[in-house]
């Protein structure tokens, strides 16, 4: 019953002893995590006719090691530019974990269609990382993290766009939106501020791939409500009785969006219904919110300023020819037939809107 | 006229279930949303699931023609209506047509390897490792390749779980508006969807593997129905997950949606995916294998282990000859052709002759009476 | 081959021994200081011999030679002795051949020269040289009985009857061995346990040719359906409990002679995770210990390979916050991380092994020194990562919740191919060593039913007791895939009504 069969046996055998030989001179190029330099941060600018890439990293290996670390190197294409970092750089370079990609101000103005096809769509790239646009030359700006973590620059765009008013800024949505119909991408624009920090300073709107417009951050926490999904954040207004003129704090803890599209032979009009739920903090000692008259009137005043300053930056992306909205993908789905051309060309200017705004306030005045 | 062999070989009915899914299911489920896109857009999904009800119309022809045939497969029809020769080389065509079912699968998952995470793995390593699995589970017979079609569906249906991560990041409107192409569109769609229902041809072979199998009809179109359902599903969350326009920028449209999935302890799921997905391809590959020495065996009496080596050598000179991407999607499109002239032309046309022939056969016993 | 002739020499030992005469056969015994010859009364010529090494003296001195030598005057006819001597086994015989092999298994040969007839006694000392204690040594449980099988198989039967104690549980037995001859039974309920296994199981046990049976753990390997695999085919167990709820279920028993483990078979992969234990505690409890016992031993096979894969080639999986400890723990280790791997499973498996060699108590200080000092020297010596240190230790440790040996010991082995396939080909080589694992299991049958019922061949109605063990109301059929003649075990429990709720 003893049913050895050898040439099973003899099988196993070379297969064994091969898969240990193969093991000790392996053909894939082995990627050890503590013999390559993972980058964090890679930032990109336009100088002259070449590109400037740069690159931050964490050396873990060095345990004392707190800052970070800078390479920086040029060339035509992206592949040049790696050449260039792999040159100066004692371990190979690897972009698999990189976590935020920047550009320059200038390389965004003049388009950025050649990264998107050579970076953003590399395969080793996760859909998570994130995208910013640099006030200053990407090199520049990175210099200043020098001190810090290399994390330090993903980590703040991240918790803005948890807390407050960033709107998805992950490649998925850049891409979403870059290839996407009837659709303008947008993302976090970050810059140095006068005590040589890093902050987040609004968002970037491009227009196809050339930067095209760059909001405030107020406007940015408009654009993120309008956008719907994840509506979180808070804004500053005024309180205007009488004479009286003060300002106070929305805190705007969730809500809802619903977009709604209505062609006419002639006119498209587009409206928004918006529902805020929130709480005001800070507001003048002079009124009173225990009243129910107040209250009323601060929600009054509230959903006025609101609805006006929607359509503002709707009339601004209007104005600026960009739709990062995607009110184009909007009339594309409502209607059989659509061009993006003619749409942006003879309708999208023409557009007619409506926001609706509704706040809900609750707890106002918690915390006194 | 035994169609069922004995017991000891067979499986129950039940397992056709897994049998026919998971040959259906390959590497075209990592690609196919960027090809049917370019037909019919949006309403892409009315192709695949159109493409999908034809081929219950298929089956449905198959298991008529199996059930009159001598051996209960294919090989033994041939003989049947053509005579030993031409029978046996039309049954050499199946076989070629095997063997290029292999190669397909194995070189796209190859390409994938390559792309995403072995960009140094030269193609022979990896096509001979592969061989060795396959040709591992085939030398175990029939009920051990069922074992790896039941494996191979329920351990990626995990993944469907999954499919709650790019569902948060899903815009429904992308759907919109239904409807508003022309039938040739739907057409062009539809032509890339029947690579991936390819699959169901391989019951022509194993068809007597099947205990009961005069009764087993309604197993293989409820497997055709949930390919149908899980094809419907991946179309629509990969469309509502990707802008208009978007899909025809990404290759392998499902390895991208992976990317979003995130967990505190594995950031790049795609990896997860990537692995997996030798358990999908598996079974087609190991059915296929199965297949080509079983036509051997059947109509040239060939020795199953020296057809099987025959044939692994065969596979794995193909592989290696396609270098480049190219050469992956010619293939690729050369499948398209020849499965669907398979399964939309030949079958129907060997029901046709079938039924002349049962009408001479008829007219024939008459006049002599 | 040699076996076979072995055996044909044997044979012709024999055919020569049958013209050999007794007084040969006691010369040839002579030879040995154990053997004792002598005669009690000059006038019957009545010759005793023995081997004392064999016999219980006690039965000599107090029962044997008594009550000879009180009849041994009154002795007209042969069959007069049969009736004075108080041993319920009393044979006459004449056979040379016959003498020869009682003589050794410890019967007392008297010689009436006067009858010119050979009586056969049946003193043999049953318990000489077999341990008193049958506590469980290996198997061990918190819960439940603790008795376990002794080397003596007449305890073990009687053990098993104890506790079925119906006339269906059959014992049948075999003598396996050219030289050895040990008793080999076969134990199972009839009307329950399938015949087809029982035949299977006398079919290949009568078909061994072995010289000497040591262990029950011999015939489990030659009689297994495939040698070649790591994963043990037959479940063998020194506890009770274990033996009884297999045959209870239509399983096989094999004992034999001289073995503490028991076999039981055919069995599923499942088997070999199932503790009895699971039984004794409340459904809830006994499902979630199966449960951590299962994952243990996928956390076992899979950590260091992953571990080996995601750090030699897919770094991008590991989230920020892992990068760093990861990194400046295996700073300044100078292997690839395949090398430290290897290095730290070794060493387990030394400090396992060589506990094992050594007594319990020197055993257990030299797994907790080694343990500690030398994972924490290789550490600071910079020759692994703490990281993997953890793994490692980890694993070792997940790998004894098995409780089967044979089952631990398959799966530690198995770790290691996973491991190179893993420094080979990263991610792609744990797949490929995962789906040929798969593929060998697939294969694998134990006395001709798959191993990995009710997984596959897939048995929904078999998952009550699978990686569950769900509640005694839901278990009262037996296993369907063993195929047992009979289903039904028991009826189930009502639902206790809640008198006071009504």
């Amino acid at each position: 019953m003893n049913r050895i069969n050898p040439k099973n046996l003899y099988f196993f055998c070379t297969f064994f002893l091969l898969s240990l030989l193969i093991s000790g001179c392996s053909f894939p190029r082995q990627k050890i995590i503590d013999e390559v330099q993972i980058l964090s941060v890679y930032g990109f600018d336009k100088v002259d006719d070449h590109f400037v890439g740069t690159a931050l990293y964490s050396d873990f290996t060095d345990v004392g090691n707190k800052g970070s670390s800078i390479l920086q190197g040029s060339g035509k294409k992206s592949l040049l530019i790696k050449q260039a970092l792999n040159e100066q750089s004692p371990k190979p370079i690897e972009i698999g974990k990189l976590n935020l990609l920047i550009f320059g101000k200038e390389l965004a103005e003049n388009g950025v269609s050649y990264f998107v096809k050579a970076v953003c769509r590399d395969p080793l790239l996760g859909s998570n990382a994130l995208l910013a646009v640099s006030e200053e030359p990407a090199g520049e700006l990175l210099k200043k993290n020098k001190e810090k973590d290399s994390n330090y620059i993903y980590k703040m765009v991240e918790q803005n766009f948890k807390n407050q008013f960033v709107p998805l800024p992950t490649f998925h949505s850049f891409l979403f939106d870059y290839y996407g119909e009837g659709r303008d991408a947008s993302v976090p624009y970050i810059k140095i501020n006068q005590n040589e920090n890093i902050e987040v300073n609004g968002l970037a709107v491009f227009k196809k791939d050339k930067l095209a417009l760059i909001l405030n951050p107020k406007e940015s926490l408009l654009y993120k409500i309008l956008r719907g999904r994840v509506i979180r954040g808070q804004t500053e207004f005024n309180i205007q009785k009488g004479n009286k003129i003060d300002s106070a704090i929305l805190t705007i803890l969730n809500g809802d969006e619903k977009r709604l599209i209505k062609t006419n032979k002639k006119k498209t009009k587009m409206k928004f219904d918006i529902t805020l739920n929130g709480m005001v903090k800070d507001y003048p000692e002079w009124l009173d919110l225990m009243k129910r008259k107040n209250n009323l009137f601060l929600n009054n005043q509230l959903e006025k300023q609101m609805k006006e300053d929607f359509e503002n930056l709707l009339l601004t992306f209007q104005k600026h020819q960009v739709d990062p909205l995607g009110i184009g993908d909007l009339a594309r789905a409502h209607s059989k037939k659509w061009n993006e051309k003619e749409f942006y060309e003879n309708v999208y200017p023409t557009i007619k809107f409506d926001v609706n705004v509704k706040v809900v306030l609750s707890q106002s005045g918690i915390g006194e | 006229m035994s169609k069922q062999l004995k017991e000891s070989l067979t499986v129950s009915p039940f397992f056709l279930l897994f049998l026919i899914h998971s040959t259906q299911t390959g590497v075209g489920l990592l690609n196919f949303q960027s090809n049917i896109v370019k037909g019919a857009g949006q309403d892409a999904w009315v192709s695949v699931l159109l493409v999908g009800i034809s081929i219950h119309i298929i089956i449905w022809l198959m298991y008529y023609l199996l059930k009159k045939s001598n051996n209960g497969d294919i090989m033994s029809l041939h003989q049947q209506l053509f005579g030993k020769w031409i029978g046996n080389i039309l049954n050499t065509f199946f076989y070629i047509y095997m063997l290029l079912v292999i190669t397909t699968i194995m070189r796209s998952y190859i390409a994938v390897l390559i792309t995403w995470v072995f960009p140094y793995f030269p193609i022979w390593l990896l096509s001979f490792i592969m061989l060795f699995v396959i040709t591992y589970f085939v030398i175990g017979g029939f009920r051990v390749i069922t074992g790896i079609c039941f494996w191979g569906v329920i351990i990626p249906s995990l993944l469907l779980l999954t499919s709650y991560f790019p569902l948060k990041y899903a815009y429904w409107t992308n759907l919109l508006p239904v409807f508003n192409h022309s039938i040739s569109d739907y057409f062009v769609s539809a032509k890339y969807c029947i690579l991936m229902y390819s699959g169901p041809e391989f019951l022509l072979i194993y068809f007597p593997f099947i205990k009961n199998n005069q009764k087993s009809q309604k197993w293989a179109h409820i497997s055709q129905a949930y390919t149908i359902i899980l094809y419907l599903f991946i179309t629509f969350v990969s469309f509502a997950y990707f802008s208009h326009g978007q899909l025809k920028h990404i290759t392998w449209p499902t390895l991208m949606m992976s990317k979003i999935i995130r967990y505190p302890f594995i950031e790049r799921f795609e990896y997860v995916y990537i692995f997996l997905w030798l358990l999908v391809i598996l079974p087609p590959c190991c059915m296929a294998l199965w297949g080509a020495f079983r036509i051997l065996k059947e109509s040239f009496q060939f020795k199953t282990r020296k057809s099987l080596w025959f044939s692994i050598i065969i596979v794995h000179i193909m592989v290696i000859s396609l270098k480049s991407k190219l050469d992956v999607e010619k293939i690729g499109t050369f499948m398209t052709y020849a499965t669907s002239s398979f399964l939309y032309f030949y079958i129907p046309i060997l029901f046709i002759i079938y039924l002349v022939f049962q009408a001479f056969k008829k007219a024939d016993r008459l006049g002599r009476n | 081959m040699r076996l076979k002739s072995s055996e044909r020499n044997l044979n012709n030992q024999e055919s020569e021994k049958e013209k050999k005469s007794i007084t040969s056969i006691f010369q040839q015994a002579a030879k040995s200081s154990d053997f004792y010859q002598f005669s009690l009364s000059e006038e019957q010529d009545l010759t005793i011999s023995y081997f004392k090494s064999m016999v219980d003296a006690d039965k000599i001195n107090n029962l044997l030679l008594p009550s000879l030598q009180e009849h041994i005057k009154k002795i007209s006819t042969i069959n007069d002795v049969k009736k004075s001597i108080p041993f319920e086994d009393v044979q006459f015989t004449n056979e040379p051949l016959d003498i020869e092999k009682r003589l050794l298994k410890g019967y007392v040969i008297l010689e009436f020269k006067y009858f010119k007839r050979f009586l056969t006694i049946s003193v043999e000392n049953t318990n000489l040289g077999y341990r008193e204690n049958n506590d469980t040594e290996n198997e061990f449980s918190v819960i439940g009985p603790k008795v376990g099988f002794v080397e003596n198989i007449s305890t073990n039967l009687h053990l098993l009857r104890k506790q079925l104690a119906v006339p269906e549980l059959v014992f049948e037995e075999i003598k396996i061995g050219s030289m050895s001859k040990t008793e080999v039974v076969i134990a199972y309920l009839d009307g329950i346990t399938n015949p087809e296994y029982v035949q299977t199981v006398r079919q290949r046990l009568e078909d061994i040719d072995f010289d000497v049976i040591f262990d029950n753990s011999q015939i489990d390997q030659i009689i297994s359906d495939n040698s070649n695999s790591p994963f043990p085919i037959f479940l063998s167990t020194e506890r009770t409990d274990r033996v009884v709820y297999a045959m209870v279920n239509g399983q096989v028993a094999i004992l034999s002679n001289g073995s503490p483990y028991i076999i039981t078979g055919p069995t599923t992969i499942l088997d070999f995770f199932i503790s009895p234990e699971d039984y004794y505690l409340n459904w809830v409890l006994g499902s979630f210990f199966r449960i951590i016992r299962i994952i243990s031993v996928i956390f076992s096979l899979f950590a260091t390979p992953i571990y080996v894969a995601i750090l030699t080639y897919h770094y991008e999986v590991l989230p920020d916050d892992l990068l760093q400890p990861l990194i400046s723990s295996r700073a300044h280790v100078p292997f690839p991380p395949i090398w430290e791997a290897i290095f730290l499973e070794t060493t387990i498996e030394l400090l396992r092994e060589a506990g094992a060699r050594l007594p319990t108590k020197i055993g257990q200080t030299l797994g907790i020194v080694g343990g500690i000092v030398i994972g924490q020297a290789s550490v600071q010596a910079a020759l692994t990562s703490n990281i993997l240190l953890i793994i490692v230790s980890l694993s070792a440790l997940a790998s004894f919740t098995t409780p089967i040996f044979k089952m631990s010991n398959a799966i530690r082995l198995l770790r290691f191919p996973l491991i190179l396939l893993a420094a080979f080909m990263g991610g792609f080589g744990i797949i490929i060593g995962f789906v040929l694992l798969l593929g060998h299991l697939l294969k694998l049958k134990s006395l001709g039913n798959p191993y990995m019922v009710p997984l596959y061949p897939f048995r929904i109605k078999s998952f009550s007791d699978s990686f569950i063990r769900s509640s005694y109301q839901f278990t009262s059929t037996r296993s369907r895939f063993l195929r047992p003649l009979s289903l039904k075990r028991y009826s189930p429990n009502q639902d206790k009504d809640d008198r006071n709720n009504e």
